[in-house]
């Protein structure tokens, strides 16, 4: 049993230290114009301070009760899938892909000139081929640059709780299996 | 005598070719857009590219803005064929006034000048061909976001002005400007008639130099 326990602390680190660097070298899931080094460090980051944490209240993880134990991993695994989806959803709204150039990726709440072009057109896709899309990218950093900041702390904060709920389900599986 | 001659002609050409040499840039007009910035009380009399290094010192003559809103303005400028293909950061730098009074106690007032310089400009380097039949037709490259926003559906002789700001100041067709992915109504004028057509630019990976023609 013990062997599982640490095989599954070790797949907790994997899920901390791994996602960032694949990050940092694929740059997946990161939206243009995002900076792919911000979001390895801040998932390596994170994804030690929960290690952390978990290492520093070991005891108490151990002496939950097995019912406490998967509950608590349950919820932590089903937060991963919310959060997946609901950044595949905000990646699939708000990224928009254009063939031969590199991606556009419009803010949450957009705003002005912006607004009022979406507005006109109806969908992001209309609007770059009806304005091309350099000409979208500048209204974007015209018109809505602070709201567009905004969107892109909540996809890096999506992203993060999204693995961080990873590692800590796989820590605490391994950390309390093994006391048995 | 006729030494003295031959020495002078030679000196003229001489002279000559090394001015026309050095004046002769062939220049391509560009679209660039840049960031606005408040004048903080001082007049904005107009706007400059530059741009210097060790080997560069260009200036663009001044410029008034083609489109401007609160955070944005758009500029048309002639360029140096080399320069706006070099792929360099160009600067802008708004050029402001200021009445002041000379003394405090007095009425009389001078005009101080400042210049501010700020932000770094990419240049486009999509080249677009435009050509007309018969040839000698003034262009003008509009944004198609700003077509649809002051000039659709309007009469264009009562929009003389606003149109002016568009004219590609390259020469008539035929002619080249450089662009970047942005939609653009051109239209092309050979006295009253006008012809307009939408280019959908390419992107430059898929068509570095594109072409739009229109006959009359």
């Amino acid at each position: 049993m013990k062997k599982i326990g640490t095989i599954l602390t070790a797949a907790s680190g994997t899920f901390a230290l791994v996602p960032g660097i694949a990050v940092l070298i694929t740059e997946v899931g990161v939206p243009p114009g995002t900076s792919s080094v911000m979001y390895a460090t801040v998932m390596e980051s994170l994804g030690v301070l929960s290690l952390l944490i978990l290492w520093l209240n070991k005891n108490k993880l151990q002496q939950l009760s097995v019912k406490s134990a998967t509950r608590i991993t349950i919820l932590l695994a089903v937060s991963f899938f919310v959060f997946l989806i609901v950044y595949l959803q905000l990646f699939g709204f708000y990224v928009v892909s254009t063939p031969g150039s590199e991606s556009l990726l419009f803010p949450l709440w957009p705003q002005g000139e912006l607004a009022s072009g979406l507005a006109m057109y109806d969908s992001k896709a209309a609007l770059i081929r009806e304005w091309g899309r350099d000409d979208v990218f500048n209204v974007i950093a015209e018109s809505s640059n602070m709201a567009l900041q905004w969107s892109k702390m909540v996809f890096l904060l999506v992203y993060v709780i999204m693995f961080t709920s990873l590692t800590l389900s796989f820590g605490i599986l391994g950390v309390r299996i093994k006391e048995e | 005598m006729i030494f003295r001659i031959l020495i002078t002609s030679f000196y003229f050409v001489a002279c000559y070719t090394l001015w026309s040499q050095s004046g002769d840039h062939e220049m391509v007009y560009t679209h660039v857009p840049v960031e606005s910035i408040s004048g903080y009380g001082w007049e904005i009399e107009g706007y400059k590219l530059r741009l210097i290094n060790d080997t560069i010192n260009w200036e663009s003559e001044l410029l008034q803005p083609l489109d401007i809103d609160s955070e944005g303005i758009l500029f048309g400028v002639l360029i140096p064929t080399e320069l706006a293909s070099s792929n360099l950061m160009f600067t802008c730098t708004m050029e402001q006034t200021k009445k002041v009074k000379k003394l405090p106690w007095k009425s009389e007032y001078k005009i101080k000048e400042r210049s501010y310089q700020y932000g770094g400009v990419n240049l486009k380097s999509i080249q677009l061909e435009i050509e007309s039949d018969p040839n000698g037709a003034e262009v003008y490259l509009i944004p198609n976001r700003v077509w649809n926003r002051d000039f659709d559906g309007q009469e264009l002789d009562n929009k003389e002005s606003e149109l002016l700001r568009f004219r590609v100041n390259s020469g008539f067709t035929n002619t080249h400007v450089l662009i970047d992915q942005t939609v653009f109504r051109i239209l092309f004028r050979i006295n009253d008639d006008f012809k307009s057509i939408i280019h959908y630019t390419q992107p430059l990976s898929v068509q570095p130099s594109q072409k739009v023609f229109v006959k009359f």
